[in-house]
């Protein structure tokens, strides 16, 4: 489903990624872990094209998103994105934000959109605040409704760049929760995050990185209890207090 | 005093006011929207687009408005058109060339203020330029913007007495005609001065009562609620 060949990602002298190559499959969660600064968050909007790799191939469902012709709007359509911001269109009502890229983009009909908009505000357990505006909400609310806006256009994947960063422990687990139930649904997944008990609990796949190199992918269980790295070691240590 | 002076000549002065309020407002939607669209040239990533479109901003906002005027009626219109353009057109399309100047630099702040959040949320829904801009960019900008865009227009409004300098009867001329036969001006000038105030300072109350506007649907319940408490 995806594919990163060898990418690197420079700004001016600074190295955000280094020889970074990874798979992922579809149907596959894929949790992306490290330290702040590690070049995790850069490595997922690489694959969305947000940031342009300095050198390498990323492929999305057989289209080279690093190919100098290729068209990013189609590819961006395909492929959901969730920021720590939110960042919902302050303009527009919760539906309004849910309803523009599949009118503007798929061109489908605005009465199709709205049964879209409303069963998809449902499924986030939102409906009721379909015609609220984005300042009225709080933050775990907008990120449903975040997610919902992306669900909206059909995505193949969903990239999430630390969802749940900006929120209080309850507002986490609402939309967790949302993010689990998607994952029960198939939906291939990329999460950058910093939930550890999700990256174990929902995960089939970890990825850790640390001074903007991919330093070790494995399954949750091996790579909490297992980790071949002495750097992974060193992270799970510090951060879980485990004993490995 | 001489306060009859006024309602002898009042359909003529009226007559004068129309004239301004017309140009203002032709002036007003072509300076907005050739605004926009230089604004928008301006903020380009494209070096050459940017830099054409600065330089026609910075070259603009050099030059007298009175020149400007003159300029276009007597050497660029004519140069375009093949013959003489007409008082009005004249004052429109120099209104419009100068004024948009202003409202570009003025879509391009806004413009740099926008979120880079929620371009980049614009940009991953797959949404092309065009739509981004459209969209997005911009209704987020325009709200944002319309303080500095009222206290431009609100200028507009009182240069356009600026083209009686080529002959165009507008209102400020309308008096300057009558006093130079009775040569009663104060009454004509008084008249004539909160005339343009009435103008300005509603627009000013509108732009406060625009900037105060939340992003909340009408139909919201909180704002039942706060009919219902008023």
């Amino acid at each position: 489903m995806i594919k990163v060949e060898k990418i690197y990602k420079a700004y001016k002298n600074f190295d955000v990624l280094i020889d970074v190559s990874a798979q992922v499959e579809k149907g596959q969660i894929v949790a992306v872990i490290g330290p702040s600064g590690c070049g995790k968050s850069t490595f997922l909007r690489c694959i969305n094209g947000l940031e342009k790799v300095s050198k390498g191939r990323i492929y999305v469902d057989g289209k080279e998103v690093t190919a100098p012709d290729t068209n990013l709007n189609k590819i961006r359509s395909e492929v959901g994105i969730v920021f720590q911001q939110f960042n919902l269109f302050p303009h527009m009502s919760v539906k309004e934000n849910i309803m523009l890229a599949p009118v503007k983009v798929k061109k489908i009909s605005k009465s199709d959109a709205d049964q879209i908009a409303m069963a998809l505000l449902e499924k986030v357990g939102m409906l009721d605040h379909a015609h609220k505006y984005p300042e009225q909400l709080s933050g775990g609310q907008a990120q449903r409704v975040a997610i919902a806006r992306s669900l909206a256009m059909e995505p193949k994947i969903m990239l999430f760049d630390e969802p749940t960063s900006a929120l209080d422990p309850k507002m986490t687990n609402e939309v967790l929760d949302t993010m689990k139930q998607l994952a029960q649904d198939g939906m291939t997944m990329i999460v950058v995050t910093h939930e550890m008990s999700f990256a174990r609990e929902v995960a089939n796949k970890i990825m850790f990185f640390s001074q903007s190199r991919l330093i070790e992918e494995a399954a949750p269980d091996k790579f909490f209890h297992n980790p071949q790295s002495e750097i992974t070691r060193e992270f799970l240590r510090s951060v879980l207090k485990l004993e490995v | 005093m001489y306060w009859n002076d006024i309602f002898e000549n009042f359909d003529f002065l009226m007559s004068g006011l129309v004239v301004t309020i017309q140009l203002a407002l032709l002036a007003v939607i072509g300076s907005l929207l050739c605004g926009i669209v230089f604004g928008v040239l301006r903020h380009s990533k494209i070096p050459v687009i940017s830099f054409l479109a600065g330089a026609y901003i910075e070259f603009t906002r050099s030059i007298p408005l009175i020149l400007f005027i003159v300029f276009i009626h007597f050497g660029f219109l004519p140069l375009i058109l093949g013959e003489a353009s007409t008082f009005f057109q004249s004052a429109c399309v120099a209104l419009i060339a100068f004024t948009s100047a202003y409202v570009a630099e003025i879509v391009r702040s806004g413009l740099n203020s926008i979120d880079k959040g929620h371009i980049e949320a614009a940009k991953s829904l797959g949404l092309n330029w065009f739509d981004r801009m459209t969209c997005v960019i911009l209704p987020i900008a325009l709200t944002r913007m319309t303080p500095a865009l009222v206290s431009q227009f609100i200028s507009l409004i009182k240069d356009t007495s600026l083209a009686s300098t080529i002959g165009l009867i507008e209102f400020t001329r309308s008096g300057e005609i009558i006093y130079e036969r009775t040569y009663h001006e104060l009454e004509i000038l008084i008249f004539i001065a909160l005339t343009y105030f009435a103008i300005c300072y509603s627009l000013s109350l509108l732009s406060k009562k625009l900037e105060s506007k939340p992003y909340i649907n009408k139909d919201s319940e909180n704002l039942k609620q706060l009919k219902e408490l008023a």
